[in-house]
């Protein structure tokens, strides 16, 4: 009997606060409203988005999206999205190499699920070129622009994400803050710092060829000698960080965004005096896409100007160049053009193994 | 004491129908006639478990994955094996070592002192000890985990801001090897109370009453009778521990991660996470893994295949209890200790930093400032897609318990009722999936199921499907442990007396064993609510379940969400755990009493 009370009593602790505020909930991402028009087709502040049969075609069907763009960015993206374009979407959101596997495998089977894809990593896209995975689209108006367009339209790079560091605010006054990448080699900051483990990854690859090209000889060997964190995932890196168990942390200023902002967490990111890397995402539709025209739509929409303004407010840079630089945690970030803000060419994708080799070397991992 | 009239020279049963005629000729349907069960189970299994198996064994010897459109598997090699060589696979093997030894020497004390307390003693509370024996089993480990990040983490964990706040000089550091076995051995000690405490609750008295008659003491009797009794139990529950530790993921990433402390699944996931997956590698590791456990399962079988341990027959009584006097009182502050540290605390940890402004404290004054707030909690459970992943887990969770205890019962029968050759075999590769990481086991299923014209993939079913494969060791040692002490007189009378076999299973076996299976239900009930390795490479955006939730949320760094859907999340696991003990306690007592009646007119 006892039991049974405590059980009446735990259920409806749960429906009570399941009912409590039904309806709720809405991401606080993205604030900005767009003007959108659909008397002919689909135009969203002055922009053509898609012509009246596609757009018609398209809001009869849901988007099936697979991502491994930050879980909070893409929902909040694609919530605008479907506010804007009147198009459902459903996310299935994986780390890049879950994302990979996944991706490699059903299509491996003839059963992909995916209408458009989003990830990071250079080899992941390019192994799925290899897979047969593309359909290649090119949004009109991408061509012109710097090394967007990618394999002839198999995939396109869509934003860019920042690598930085950041600093916890309860743990470092800000005057006694790094500054550039140099300060964080002082011994003060001796068994103080955490960082990611530098084999895999979009960022990482990025990270990697930043320190190799931008910064000074033996970069790596002297921050492995002051004996940091390495985490092997973000997850425990970012909570590490936000507690002041690492005060200080290599990051990407959107996270330290989602995390300040969300969670009150006390941290900052920096622009360093040598300023900070940059990796690409990358977009693309699939071949076995089954929504065809939703995919197109959502692809143009990516690349227009409210698509491109939207990674802007949710943190990251624009791949055009007549969209403002991000802003995060109320600050503008410096503009892309600037000396603050580097881009690995893709010219170099080669040598990230051999980037990856001199961290691990470095690293002793 | 009634005898049921003259006991039947103990026949073990060929079949289900044991009494068919076999002639020489037809010895090709015989096997069939003979087998035909085991063979069902088989064929279930081969796809359950074989296949999924076979292609990370595969993938542990080639150069490509053999994943579903991978033109050839590349050339077989023994390379991926050299990885085991590694300074890290080293490294990682020894503290995964350590691990689960000292987590299994901890969750044994802690685990058969509760079952003894609860089952055998005259302690006060002892139903509340029951719970607190099962209740760890309803938090996931990674919430575990990030309770204890929460409570004992060096700077800015709860406990050592309360001890800084008090003045002391004294810091609780959960990143270490200590640290890390304390955890462990707290949140895998409910499979041993489980294990045995239905062991020594179905102990047959008279063993005990013929020694203490002899002379023995309580001490004596205690160690030459109870303890050997109960050794297929601690034995059993030994090796899922240990098992079970030395592949954890979750713990290992959240508390060992930060402290440098490298182990096989962590180092398993670092190859998985690398961009290509370095699958085979990480296939060559599982097999290594597989190799060991398979040497300790066949000790552990040795042991327990030696001698008998039946302990319940037609002749029931009581076990007896021991009368603990001045410790009576200890004995259930020893459990309350316990709730202490594996319920209380980390659920605590984990309602401050959800109902905090803002997770990250620094003095625990800061808690009197900002007050509490549920926005949080409500916000969390009022998302749709809360409320999706929570409809999805109990679906999942409800149907894999449903056929992982039907698959374990099956398999547990044909090993230990019948004369099949297939039972031992049954029983290989009903416990083989504990040797081989989830995180590898998923991938095997992924590619299974993505090549069989079966069409589940996509679905909850495929979810529900993975859950049965990587809990099958569990549900299947749970079952077999009330197997093993139910003697297969009882069922055989019944036949004796005319009923069909399979009669003779569902009104006396099921019946008997109700305890064992309920439990075994839970647990896979539990289980698969928590599983989260597997469910990674099959879920879909319309299939996401909770504990993914929580891990997105915990890798996105947003910790007061992820603390407040663990809340729920234990909270929703609890309420299922007590909704089925109730189910089952109903149909126990309605048991109970049409047996008492059936032993009054015998």
């Amino acid at each position: 009997m006892k039991t049974r009370k405590v059980a009446l009593t735990a259920l409806s602790v749960v429906l009570a606060t399941t009912l409590a505020a039904c309806g709720g909930g809405d991401s606080d991402g993205v604030t900005s409203q767009a003007e959108v028009d659909t008397s002919e087709g689909l135009v969203i502040d002055g922009e053509t988005i898609a012509d009246k049969e596609t757009y018609e075609a398209a809001k009869t069907q849901t988007l099936s999206l697979y991502s491994s763009y930050q879980e909070s960015n893409e929902q909040a993206f694609i919530e605008a999205f479907t506010r804007d374009t009147g198009i459902k979407v459903d996310l299935m959101r994986l780390v890049p190499a879950r994302l990979a596997e996944r991706v490699l495998s059903e299509q491996g089977a003839g059963r992909l699920n995916a209408d458009v894809i989003r990830t990071s990593d250079y080899d992941i896209v390019d192994s799925f070129t290899e897979a047969g995975v593309w359909n290649p689209y090119v949004v009109p108006g991408t061509e012109e622009l710097e090394e967007v367009v990618i394999q002839d339209g198999n995939f396109s790079r869509v934003t860019n994400v920042v690598q930085t560091f950041g600093y916890n605010t309860r743990a470092v006054p800000e005057e006694e803050a790094p500054t550039s990448w140099a300060d964080l080699l002082d011994e003060k900051w001796r068994g103080k710092i955490g960082i990611s483990q530098g084999a895999t990854g979009g960022s990482n690859v990025a990270l990697n060829w930043f320190v190799e090209e931008k910064l000074e000889d033996g970069y790596w060997e002297k921050l492995a000698a002051l004996q940091p964190t390495i985490y092997d995932g973000a997850g425990q890196k970012l909570t590490a960080f936000a507690r002041g168990e690492v005060p200080v942390a290599t990051t990407g200023s959107a996270s330290v965004n989602v995390t300040a902002t969300e969670d009150k967490a006390p941290i900052d990111f920096v622009v360093p005096e040598e300023g900070f890397v940059t990796f690409d995402y990358y977009l693309g539709k699939t071949a076995a896409a089954k929504n065809a025209e939703a995919a197109e739509v959502f692809m143009n929409y990516n690349f227009s100007q409210r698509g491109q303004e939207l990674f802007t407010e949710l943190g990251d840079y624009s791949v055009r160049p007549d969209v403002a630089p991000p802003t995060a945690l109320g600050r503008e970030l410096p503009p892309i053009d600037s000396d603050k803000v580097w881009r690995m060419p893709l010219t170099e994708v080669e040598r990230q193994a051999e980037y990856s080799q001199h961290w691990a070397e470095a690293f002793n991992y | 004491m009634t005898q049921l009239a003259t006991p039947p020279e103990t026949r073990p049963v060929d079949d289900l129908e044991p009494d068919a005629p076999v002639s020489a000729p037809l010895w090709g349907r015989g096997i069939l006639r003979k087998n035909g069960a085991a063979l069902v189970v088989l064929a279930v299994l081969a796809v359950l478990v074989i296949m999924p198996m076979i292609l990370v064994l595969v993938a542990a010897i080639a150069t490509e994955v053999p994943r579903p459109g991978n033109g050839g598997l590349g050339a077989l090699t023994l390379d991926n094996l050299k990885v085991l060589t590694s300074p890290d696979a080293v490294k990682g093997l020894v503290n995964s070592l350590i691990l689960g030894l000292g987590a299994t020497a901890i969750a044994l004390v802690i685990g058969a002192t509760l079952a003894f307390i609860c089952a055998r003693t005259d302690a006060p509370w002892r139903r509340f000890i029951f719970f607190i024996g099962m209740a760890p089993v309803f938090v996931p480990a990674l919430v575990g985990a990030l309770a204890w990040s929460l409570l004992a983490s060096p700077s800015a964990g709860f406990v050592n801001i309360m001890l800084a706040d008090m003045g002391l000089d004294m810091t609780i550091n959960i990143y270490s090897i200590p640290g890390l076995i304390f955890v462990l051995g707290l949140f895998y000690a409910p499979y041993v109370f489980m294990l045995v405490h239905s062991s020594l609750s179905m102990m047959n008295a008279d063993l005990e009453e013929a020694s203490t008659v002899h002379g023995a003491s309580l001490k004596t009797m205690f160690r030459t009778v109870t303890l050997p009794l109960a050794m297929p139990a601690l034995l059993g529950s030994g090796i899922l521990v240990f098992a079970l530790s030395m592949e954890n993921f979750p713990v290992a990433a959240v508390l060992g991660n930060p402290a440098g402390i490298e182990t096989l699944p962590t180092y398993i996931f670092r190859l998985m996470g690398a961009a290509p997956a370095q699958a085979n590698a990480a296939a060559g590791i599982a097999i290594l893994l597989t190799l060991g456990l398979v040497f300790v399962t066949m000790g552990q079988q040795w042991i327990v295949n030696r001698r008998k341990f039946t302990t319940m027959t037609g002749k029931g009584a009581r076990p007896r209890q021991v009368p603990l006097r001045g410790w009576r009182w200890p004995a259930t502050i020893f459990a309350l200790v316990y709730f202490l540290l594996a319920i209380a605390l980390p659920m605590g940890a984990l309602f401050l930093a959800a109902t905090q402004d803002s997770p990250y404290l620094y003095s625990m004054s800061q808690m009197f400032q900002g007050g509490m707030s549920f926005d949080n909690i409500v916000k969390v459970a009022s998302a749709a897609d809360f409320q999706k992943a929570l409809v999805n887990s109990v679906v999942v969770a409800v149907v894999a318990a449903f056929a992982g205890t039907t698959i374990s019962f099956s398999a547990s029968y044909i090993r230990y009722r019948t004369k099949s050759r297939l039972g031992a075999l049954l029983e290989q590769i009903a416990t083989a999936p504990l040797a081989i990481p989830s995180i590898v086991l998923g991938m095997g299923i992924l590619w299974t199921w993505l090549s069989l014209p079966i069409p589940i993939y996509g679905t909850l079913i495929i979810l529900a499907v993975a859950c049965v494969a990587v809990a099958l060791p569990q549900g299947y040692r749970s079952i077999s442990s009330s197997m093993l002490q139910l003697h297969s007189d009882l069922e055989d009378s019944a036949v004796m007396l005319g009923a069909r076999r399979s009669r003779a299973i569902v009104n006396v076996t099921v019946p008997l064993m109700r305890v064992g299976i309920v439990s075994t239900f839970l647990l896979l009930l539990m289980l698969a609510m928590r599983e989260l390795s597997a469910s990674l490479f099959l879920f879909t955006s319309d299939t996401r379940i909770l504990s993914i939730l929580v891990f997105d949320n915990f890798e996105n760094g947003q910790t007061a969400v992820a603390a407040s859907i663990s809340v729920l999340f234990v909270l929703v696991i609890a309420v299922l755990a007590v909704l089925a003990q109730l189910a089952g306690n109903r149909e126990k007592k309605q048991l109970a009493e049409a047996s008492d009646s059936g032993t009054n007119s015998l």
